[in-house]
């Protein structure tokens, strides 16, 4: 298994992407634990892990508050012996609105969440990693961020803020054999999703999804295999990457 | 042993020496029946040799990838032995480019045409074989087709080239589920780089000085990523072109250690 007895936080690890994240790499023999706004979430993702034979548990985070970063660092080394993985999967979208529109304190908060969380878990987890010999961090970007949808502005800056954060962050740390990697999903239906295009819009769904070569929407079981490799020593050569998990859609 | 790619078919160009052998090597690790491509029979035999104890079978075929017949000759041998293609890894290709002032025509030529012309022609024919039912195909692109480097003016282009055709064959295929991604290796110790390492220590210094892991990178760093594209984990990873570089590309410098 790729990832045995390494040690991983997935942020927002119960639900969407978060859930799928903690799944695969408990089924790669990392113990998991996941901090998620919700402690109740994280909970029944991290029961399931356990009832399939794997490792996990929970502690309730706001990625965008230091404390609860620190805390979540502290825990994971306390709770497992160490860190070697930090997935920073927990981000939110905006509902579809223009710029015009979009009030002051949302966009506040998606950068709170997407961006400040990235500085949080690397300013916490890099000393531990660094004494650790090394470790991997893979931060959830999106499409957005190269290739942005309107209604959509604040969001995709966070996002391309995430990337430029992944490269710097791989050049930065990577004295330590930390590497930095992004992912950078097209839409899939999480709960994320439907807070951005609204409950019960499939006719967006169905025009989104003939857009992209593959003719379908990303599934969190992509993006938890994209993260597996990137985790994996198989990808010890592979850093500063912002790996798009769309289908082919950025590229056509 | 895992065997990620028990049962596929891939044709892997280049397959003699270098990444090509260490791919081939890998996917018969994986469970892969390959045929082996190359002009030096001689590589080619032996990279077989290494593959023997795989579970995978590695058949071979002496070819130069530029030869007209070339990519539907491999093609019909690829059927002859296994009866199919699941993918295609374009890897054959040449270095040891000059500045465009010291590029002549004759360089030009050459380069164009087993860098770019082959793998276009390798390409065609493989989505044609894959239509109705799939595939992969990776184009072996380079650090140098996404940034400058002094000195590899033609090299850089037909790379660059490579990159361009992938996110148009990804756009055209995508609906047939052929997938079409591209790898840049940064700087991997093989035997193409080291003709250009060999006595200049100002080329290694500029390398490795700029690949912030701080390491020449081994072909099964490279192997290992055109695995992962090639498995059922990046099946939804089309159009895309990643870099096996220790962070090269992002930034060409080497921070000291804290």
């Amino acid at each position: 298994m790729a990832l045995q007895d390494r040690v991983a936080i997935v942020t927002g690890g119960g639900s969407g992407f978060g859930e799928a994240f903690a799944h695969r790499f408990a089924g790669e023999g990392a113990k998991v634990l996941i901090a998620d706004i919700s402690e109740e979430a994280g909970a029944r993702v991290a029961k399931d892990i356990g009832a399939a034979g794997g490792t996990a548990s929970v502690v309730q985070t706001d990625v965008s508050d230091r404390d609860d970063v620190a805390s979540a660092v502290e825990l994971a080394t306390e709770r497992y012996g160490r860190l070697d993985i930090v997935m920073n999967n927990a981000g939110i979208v905006a509902p579809k609105e223009n710029v015009t529109d979009l009030q002051e304190h949302m966009y506040d908060r998606l950068f709170a969440v997407n961006v400040k969380s990235i500085y949080l878990f690397a300013h916490f987890a890099a000393p531990v990693m660094r004494h650790n010999g090394g470790g991997v961090i893979i931060n959830t970007a999106s499409t957005a961020a190269v290739k942005p949808r309107p209604g959509n502005s604040a969001y995709a800056a966070s996002k391309a803020a995430v990337v430029t954060f992944t490269k710097a962050l791989a050049v930065e740390l990577a004295p330590d054999k930390i590497r930095v990697n992004a992912l950078l999903p097209v839409a899939a239906r999480t709960p994320l999703f439907y807070d951005y295009v609204g409950e019960g819009n499939e006719a967006l769904v169905q025009q989104m999804e003939a857009a992209i070569p593959l003719g379908r929407m990303c599934e969190p079981a992509d993006m938890a295999a994209c993260a597996a490799f990137l985790a994996s020593d198989e990808a010890a050569f592979v850093t500063g990457a912002a790996l798009p998990v769309d289908g082919g859609w950025t590229a056509a | 042993m895992t065997g990620v790619l028990n049962g596929r078919i891939a044709v892997v160009t280049g397959a003699g020496s270098g990444i090509g052998r260490a791919i081939t090597l890998r996917f018969a690790a994986e469970g892969a029946n390959v045929l082996a491509v190359d002009r030096d029979a001689e590589g080619n035999a032996e990279t077989a040799q290494l593959a023997r104890p795989s579970p995978g079978r590695v058949e071979l075929c002496a070819c130069d990838v530029t030869d007209e017949t070339a990519p539907e000759d491999v093609m019909k041998a690829c059927d002859d032995a296994f009866q199919r293609i699941d993918i295609l890894i374009n890897n054959a290709g040449i270095g040891g480019a000059k500045p465009a002032h010291e590029t002549d025509d004759a360089d030009l030529d050459r380069f164009t045409d087993v860098n770019l012309r082959a793998v276009f022609r390798f390409a065609r024919a493989a989505a044609g074989e894959m239509r109705g039912r799939g595939g992969s195909i990776v184009n072996m692109a380079s650090v140098f087709g996404l940034r400058g480097f002094p000195g590899s003016s033609i090299y850089s282009a037909t790379k660059a080239a490579l990159i361009g055709l992938t996110q148009n064959m990804a756009a055209d295929y995508g609906p047939d589920g052929i997938r079409v991604n591209a790898l840049a290796p940064g700087f991997i110790e093989t035997p193409l780089t080291a003709e250009r390492i060999a006595g200049n220590e100002w080329f290694v210094d500029a390398m490795v000085g700029g690949t912030p892991l701080g390491r020449i990178g081994q072909p099964e760093d490279v192997a290992a990523a055109a695995l992962f594209l090639c498995s059922d984990d990046a099946s939804f990873i089309s159009g895309q072109v990643l870099a096996v570089d220790g962070g090269w590309s992002t930034t060409k410098f080497r921070p000291p250690a804290t």
